[in-house]
């Protein structure tokens, strides 16, 4: 299995349809909202409107939801770069450089050269998915269940070790998560588990409602709770870059997108994670490190591009294995499942037509964003001022008629709020969310893997370090785990994790 | 609670000691779980795993806390009035979800609109208003029309 240029025009032809194009570019707007209003991150965005796209072909809706994830990239500059507040975590690197640059009158290019590189970043970063994923995915081929699952448990553990100097915290919340998606009937046997006679429970808790709680509703908490008001915002002059800017910056664009896009493919390497690698690389490389934090251009250029690249590259690992890298993506493999497509290679196997699609979509969605972002930059950061006190019910709303429609039954909604709380005190008490999210998506793949692999080996454990792949996931996994280790012993402090929806 | 958990310290000493609580929970509720010895993977195996892990994690973390001499970090918690901001608005949405089966998701939503604007921002009366009618006009027509999610209609004037 590998790249055909066939598959790919093919993608493009269903992509240009009318109906595509326009989810495509639905989902951009929305993204770009998502992303420029700080009271929401594309993790909740996505699992919000999920439920609410049942109505489309899973194609449409698919594409609607990648355009949302880095629309949603793309916008969480705005208003780091106008008014010094990042939509996202991965943008407050933007804000270093960006905002002092609004400070000193040049907004306009800082938000330009912010979209351009968003731009050639993603796009450059569409070639690598182009062209790795169908090669990952053939390699994936030769998976078997052992594999899968060591594969899964390095996932998990690869985020859990990323969790810093909390990797005991994140232990726990992996173990949350995966209790979360145990309740209910068990997929293989039937048998009902912990439902403590509870005829609600028993039909099982829905991951989707565990994402928008976790994310959204402890998100608007923490908002309510600091009382997050308007933002005031200044006029955007002088909109273009100089050429002098544009050469300046090449050279951080193409860095930032080799940095985003390798990185991005490991599990756990959020763009929260990415952008701040590149931003120091950028100030370490550079002639003059002191004129970053002072309004450096190449101070923006690195992150925004880190960042979409990072975006592109997580559909690498998603398409080919299965295998969400951070809670964007495991719910857009939420979405992927709700409509009965199962990621891995046989997605590429089975559904090319809908795979080169998405993919050929992500060029087009591209593009817009780029037309969407350079002369609708003012419009964008005009939308952040709408006030918080608005905004909190609206999203509120939106996520108890998301949950709702998944399965139609209020006890989603309960499990949503119920959640909600978990997550308003697990950030509190410094507990990561990412492990949580990602167990409760993975849980059921994990188990039913765990299981085939035992029935294939007779009941020995041993089969998942017997087979070279599984055991070299098996390797990584402690690897990271160790390393996580090392790096909470190393720093003896306690520190509070913080966390967004990412 | 603000009293027993002022710092980081305390609140993991606290949230250890509970995770211990849920851990053995699950344990029990596990111990519960019939059939399937048989299979390779019993169902009960992983519900064991998880509640095992929590137990310990807890355990772990409740008596690690408590050996901690280094330096302590203050917790960030709410001052009165944000509290009691948080309490109301998710009491109005839990009202909100009770509701909506008798007065249906459209008028139940747009009240609950209005009502949670016009609590977090007093002056933006017209604001909340407005965004109410809206959102419950919106909902019936794009939700309940256009899309036909079946949400509910309210059996205060729908006996269905």
């Amino acid at each position: 299995m590998g790249f055909s240029w066939d598959y790919l025009l093919q993608g493009f032809s269903i992509a240009l349809t009318w109906q595509n194009l326009f989810w495509a570019l639905f989902g951009s707007l929305i993204g770009t909202l998502v992303g420029v209003l700080p009271g929401i991150g594309p993790s909740s965005g996505i699992a919000i409107l999920l439920p609410l796209t049942t109505f489309l072909p899973p194609t449409s809706a698919i594409i609607m939801m990648a355009a949302i994830y880095y629309g949603a990239m793309y916008g969480g500059s705005t208003t780091a770069i106008v008014v010094n507040i990042p939509g996202e975590a991965s943008s407050v690197p933007t804000a270093m450089d960006g905002y002092e640059m609004a400070k000193q009158g040049n907004a306009g290019p800082a938000l330009a050269i912010a979209a351009i590189s968003s731009f050639v970043a993603g796009t450059l970063s569409l070639f690598g998915l182009t062209f790795f994923a169908p090669i990952c995915a053939g390699f994936a081929l030769a998976f078997g269940p052992p594999e899968y699952f060591a594969l899964m448990l390095m996932g998990l553990s690869l985020v859990i070790s990323l969790s810093g100097r909390a990797l005991l915290k994140g232990v726990i919340s992996m173990a949350i998560g995966l209790l979360a998606a145990l309740i209910g009937q068990n997929p293989l046997t039937g048998a009902a588990r912990l439902t403590f006679g509870s005829v609600d429970l028993m039909a099982g808790i829905n991951f989707i409602s565990v994402i928008v709680g976790v994310f959204a509703i402890s998100e608007v908490m923490l908002n309510i709770e600091a009382e997050a008001g308007a933002i005031s915002l200044a006029g955007i002059k002088n909109l273009m870059p100089t050429w002098a800017d544009i050469k300046r910056c090449t050279g951080a664009m193409l860095r930032s997108t080799g940095v985003g896009f390798f990185l991005g493919l490991l599990p756990g390497c959020a763009p929260s994670v990415t952008t701040f690698v590149a931003y120091d690389l950028e100030k370490r490389i550079s002639r003059d490190p002191d004129r970053f934090g002072k309004g450096a251009i190449e101070g923006v250029a690195a992150p925004e591009g880190a960042n979409n690249a990072t975006s592109t590259a997580g559909f690498v690992p998603l398409f080919s294995f299965g295998l969400p890298t951070a809670p964007s993506m495991a719910v857009l493999l939420g979405g992927l499942m709700m409509y009965g497509l199962q990621p891995g290679p046989m997605l590429f196997k089975n559904n090319p037509q809908f795979v080169w699609a998405v993919i050929a979509s992500m060029y087009i969605g591209n593009v817009m964003l780029l037309v969407l972002n350079l002369p609708l930059v003012g419009l964008w950061a005009r939308i952040a001022v709408v006030p918080f006190p608005v905004l909190a019910p609206i999203i509120i709303f939106c996520s108890v008629l998301g949950t709702y429609s998944i399965r139609f039954i209020l006890f989603d909604v309960w499990v949503m709020l119920v959640f909600g709380l978990i997550g308003y005190f697990m950030r509190k008490l410094g507990f990561p969310i990412a492990p949580l999210v990602l167990a409760s998506v993975l849980a059921q793949m994990l188990e039913t893997s765990l299981q085939q692999a035992l029935l294939i080996s007779q009941g020995s454990p041993l089969i998942f370090f017997t087979r070279p792949i599984s055991l070299a996931f098996m390797i990584l996994s402690a690897i990271s785990i160790l390393w996580g280790l090392w790096v909470q012993l190393k720093k003896k402090s306690r520190v509070v994790v913080e966390e967004t929806d990412e | 609670m603000q009293v027993i958990v002022k710092t980081q310290r305390k609140a993991d000493i606290v949230s250890g000691c509970f995770l211990v609580v849920l851990g053995i929970l699950v344990l029990i509720a596990a111990s519960q779980i019939r059939g399937g010895m048989e299979e390779r993977l019993p169902p009960r195996t992983l519900p064991y795993i998880v509640g095992a892990t929590i137990l310990a994690g807890g355990a772990f973390l409740a008596l690690k806390s408590w050996r901690f001499a280094g330096k302590d970090v203050p917790l960030k918690w709410p001052d009165r009035g944000a509290m009691i901001r948080l309490t109301v608005i998710l009491l109005a949405v839990v009202v909100f979800v009770l509701v909506m089966t008798p007065l249906g998701f459209h008028l139940s939503s747009g009240l609950y609109i209005a009502f949670s604007i016009w609590y977090l921002k007093r002056s933006a009366v017209w604001t909340a208003l407005i965004a109410g009618l809206i959102t419950g006009a919106l909902s019936y027509y794009v939700f309940g029309q256009v899309l036909e999610l079946s949400l509910p209609m309210g059996t205060v004037f729908f006996n269905d």
